[in-house]
């Protein structure tokens, strides 16, 4: 048994996701009725991944992504995006300055990127342009400009939130764009009793404070037992075979793949299944991933990344409703059985 | 309801997954031979069908047959192992099941045991469940399918790849007839084994292209058998005849009681002599000591002769009745086996009706479930038919028909006694009974009216050669035409008529050459 192959501790793994339930628990202590919703985004921060809000307005999203931001104690920046919007006013641009001995330089003033959150408030209201100034940060964590490459600080985090692309004035996110975000996650309005609670305990709907926040080293603590959870080969193969699955020229496409999809996930989307995955199983305190954790995050994780057709919106579906059809029909072991066997559905 | 499957608990993962793995072979394993088993009777009924219809289907059927359903389940069983070894993800499998959470692999794969104890106690195995209905189905189909290849006739079937002859029903016959003259000590056993063997041999030398040898064979084998019979009737014809010869010495010995003493001793000696030759010729005893010591004091003469002779005629006279009684019985069984197995031939046939053996058929020998074949008047010829139409003669006797037209003799009308119910006897023809033997009735029809006149006034404009056409026997003289070939001028049945059997040998001949 090599170190590689060491399972997590058990002693290490329960603090560890101790820690992490004690986030989450706040999370939906501040925010009432989504711990659904807390739990991915939770899950969305231990994988250091992106993540896209979506919703009407007034649905909490800002208010999600800045609960987060105080909850991680980490360097928080909100972007606004509107449609006259610059990649500059984001990455940050040169200005000519006067030094102390009176000589004039272009000195670089990093934009609001430069940061460990970024909320990306009504993304898809700025223009593609702006959007793409993005790009490099979420995949590389840095900034190139002028020829000249900064790091952004770890861990980097951008937090977007946007409007149905229905809405008027909206820019939807080129495909590049959204397969950079972790999930895309839809943020529905509140329930009746959720309302209820928030109309009586919050005034003007202020959310409280936090009493805990995450230090920085707490969090690379949880990023280190993350890198540190068990991907089985079953449920590696489970992944690869899903995401292959949503290629419509693949020969285990569903047949509703093959009729709505233009395009398929990437094997960026295998990844970001496979990290999410692990996320999961942090919060459930296991030291390996299993095909449930793979099932809990397979449809926020791909939901933005499968292009539908025309066919598709014609008919009013969803990449949730094709991803739903696939999980229900792939198989999660690679059990070739004989034509004539059937394994019984029933689990314990 | 489907009840539902009972799950399984074991105590490690590794257990569980070998029953599983072994619960999949089984599975297979079943699934695998019902595929092949499909195949197998498909093929082999197949196969059996067409050795039917080119006549080579035998016993080794079954022997093939067998070694194939060895060779089916062997190739099931290897598929099987084959499928179950290629497997792979049993531990995944049973992961998944009991929602461990990926311990179960991780375990496995990384030998870390640090979390043995997070591991489910008992750990369950999915059910796996044979979804074999349609493949039971199409089992069972095939499996109709070898026993309907097995049982249905074939029709059309196609013999020109055996050089025999069908001569089964033939064989039959002639066996039955061997069987029965051995039976009735007519012949020995192994006449009979021999007479056998030479029927085999016919049969096995039989040529579809000469289909007349064997036919001859057959016919000469019929004759002998025939004659055989034949011969074991006269037998008891004499026997017969000397009991009566017997019975008129007694007569006459009775009368010359106390008239003629010399021809008293004259009658004595040969009615002893006549004794001995009759248990040298044809089996009588020499009847009674008290016959005998009778007839030794009426031929020493003497003053008791005549009393003596008195004795002698009335036990001679007993003693006659006795075996005449005898004789009769055994000789109406044998004659009636022997007609139902058709071996009285012409000349016994004329012997019998001489005899005054046969009497005519009655209307119940034509009902329907009737056994008679030929008519016996026990009481030695004494009842007398009615004397509407003469006898079947000649092979008409042996023919198959009861009471039928073949063979139909001449219209004298004598109607003598004891006249023959077989060969177009005296039994009416009633149009409006019941077939025997498919209970039918005729039907009455109008026949069309007759062409000829307009032949007459037809001009005739060309000639072509065709097959002759058969007239359904319209007009006054058509209407002849029917009954014509059975009032042929000697009211002999040999009179250029084609018998049915040799019809059928006839009719082989054309098929073949056609």
């Amino acid at each position: 048994m090599t170190e590689a192959n060491k399972l997590l501790s058990q002693p290490e793994l329960a603090k560890a996701s101790a820690l992490a339930q004690k986030a989450l628990a706040e999370l939906d202590r501040i925010l009432i009725g989504r711990p659904a919703l807390h739990r991915l985004v939770m899950v969305g921060i231990l994988s250091r991944g992106h993540i896209l809000l979506e919703g009407l307005p007034g649905v909490g999203k800002t208010a999600l992504i800045k609960c987060l931001g105080q909850l991680l104690s980490l360097q928080f920046s909100r972007v606004q995006f509107t449609p006259d919007l610059m990649p500059g006013d984001i990455l940050g641009a040169h200005i000519l300055q006067q030094s102390n001995t009176g000589q004039r330089e272009m000195v670089f003033q990093p934009g609001p990127i430069f940061t460990n959150i970024l909320l990306a408030d009504e993304i898809n209201r700025a223009s593609p342009k702006t959007q793409s100034a993005l790009l490099e940060a979420m995949q590389e964590k840095s900034v190139t400009l002028l020829g000249t490459t900064r790091r952004l600080p770890l861990p980097f985090f951008v937090l977007a939130s946007q409007n149905p692309i229905e809405l008027e004035g909206t820019y939807p996110l080129p495909e590049a764009q959204l397969d950079r975000f972790l999930f895309k996650l839809e943020v529905a309005s509140a329930s009746t009793e959720t309302l209820r609670e928030i109309i009586s305990s919050r005034r003007h709907g202020e959310p409280p404070m936090p009493d805990f926040s995450l230090a920085a080293a707490e969090l690379s603590e949880l990023f280190r037992v993350m890198d540190a959870i068990y991907l089985p080969g079953p449920v590696a193969d489970y992944i690869a075979r899903l995401v292959h699955a949503t290629d419509p020229s693949s020969a285990t496409a569903t047949a509703q793949i093959k009729e709505y999809v233009q395009y398929g996930a990437s094997p960026r989307a295998a990844i970001a299944v496979a990290e999410s995955a692990r996320g999961v199983a942090l919060l459930a305190g296991r030291p390996s991933v299993g095909f449930e954790d793979v099932r809990e995050v397979f449809i926020p994780a791909l939901n933005h990344r499968v292009l539908l057709n025309y066919k598709a919106r014609f008919e009013g579906q969803t990449s949730a409703m094709i991803l739903s059809g696939l999980l229900n029909s792939l198989k999660e072991t690679d059990l070739d059985f004989s034509a004539g066997v059937a394994m019984a559905a029933e689990k314990k | 309801m489907e009840p539902k499957p009972q799950k399984e608990c074991f105590a490690s993962p590794e257990l569980a997954a070998a029953a599983l793995k072994s619960r999949y072979f089984r599975i297979t394993l079943l699934l695998c031979f019902l595929r092949y088993f499909t195949i197998l009777n498909f093929a082999a009924g197949a196969c059996f069908l067409i050795l039917r219809q080119i006549g080579h289907a035998g016993d080794i059927f079954s022997a093939v047959f067998l070694c194939g359903l060895a060779t089916a389940t062997g190739l099931a069983f290897v598929a099987a192992r084959r499928q179950t070894s290629e497997q792979r993800g049993w531990l995944a499998a049973i992961d998944a099941h009991n929602g461990s959470g990926g311990l179960l692999m991780a375990t496995e794969e990384t030998g870390d045991t640090g979390w043995r104890d997070r591991l489910p106690g008992q750990v369950e195995i999915p059910v796996l469940k044979p979804a074999a209905g349609n493949r039971y189905m199409s089992a069972g189909l095939s499996l109709l399918f070898l026993l309907l290849s097995l049982t249905i006739p074939v029709v059309g079937r196609d013999t020109r790849n055996d050089p025999r002859i069908e001569l089964r029903e033939l064989e039959r016959v002639a066996a039955g007839q061997i069987e029965i003259l051995a039976e009735e000590g007519i012949i020995s056993p192994e006449e009979a084994r021999q007479l056998n063997e030479s029927l085999e041999r016919i049969g096995l030398d039989s040529q579809r292209h000469d289909p007349a040898a064997t036919f001859e064979a057959l016919d000469q084998l019929q004759e002998k058998l025939k004659k055989q019979a034949g011969a074991s009737v006269v037998k008891n014809l004499s026997e017969q005849k000397n009991l009566d010869e017997l019975a008129e010495l007694a007569e006459k010995m009775g009368k010359a009681a106390g008239q003629n003493d010399d021809q008293i001793s004259e009658l004595a000696r040969a009615v002893s002599k006549g004794l001995e030759e009759a248990a040298g010729d044809v089996g009588i005893g020499s009847g009674s000591e008290k016959l005998q010591r009778a007839l030794e004091k009426a031929a020493a003469g003497g003053p008791d002769s005549a009393e003596a002779a008195r004795e002698a005629a009335e036990a001679l006279q007993e003693y006659i009745d006795e075996q005449q009684a005898k004789a009769a019985a055994a000789a109406a069984a044998a004659a009636q086996r022997l007609a139902s197995a058709r071996l009285i031939d012409r000349k016994t046939f004329e012997s019998l009706k001489k005899a005054g053996k046969i009497r005519p058929a009655t209307e119940a020998d034509l009902q329907p479930g009737s056994q008679s074949e030929l008519v016996m008047c026990e009481g030695g010829g004494s009842e007398s038919g009615n004397g509407q139409q003469g006898e079947g003669q000649g092979d008409g006797v042996g023919g198959t028909q009861t009471g039928g037209q073949t063979g139909s003799g001449s219209e004298n009308g004598s109607g003598a006694s004891g006249q023959a119910g077989r060969g177009g006897g005296h039994a009416p023809l009633k149009f409006n009974r019941k077939s025997s033997e498919h209970n039918v009735e005729f039907k009455n029809e109008v026949l069309p009216a007759p062409n000829e006149q307009a032949l007459e006034k037809s001009v005739a404009i060309g000639m072509s050669f065709s097959a002759p056409q058969t007239s359904a026997g319209s007009g006054d003289d058509g209407s002849q035409a029917g009954a014509a070939w059975q009032k042929t001028s000697e009211g002999s049945a040999e009179s250029g008529i084609i018998l049915p059997k040799h019809r059928s040998a006839v009719k082989k001949y054309f098929d073949h050459e056609q």
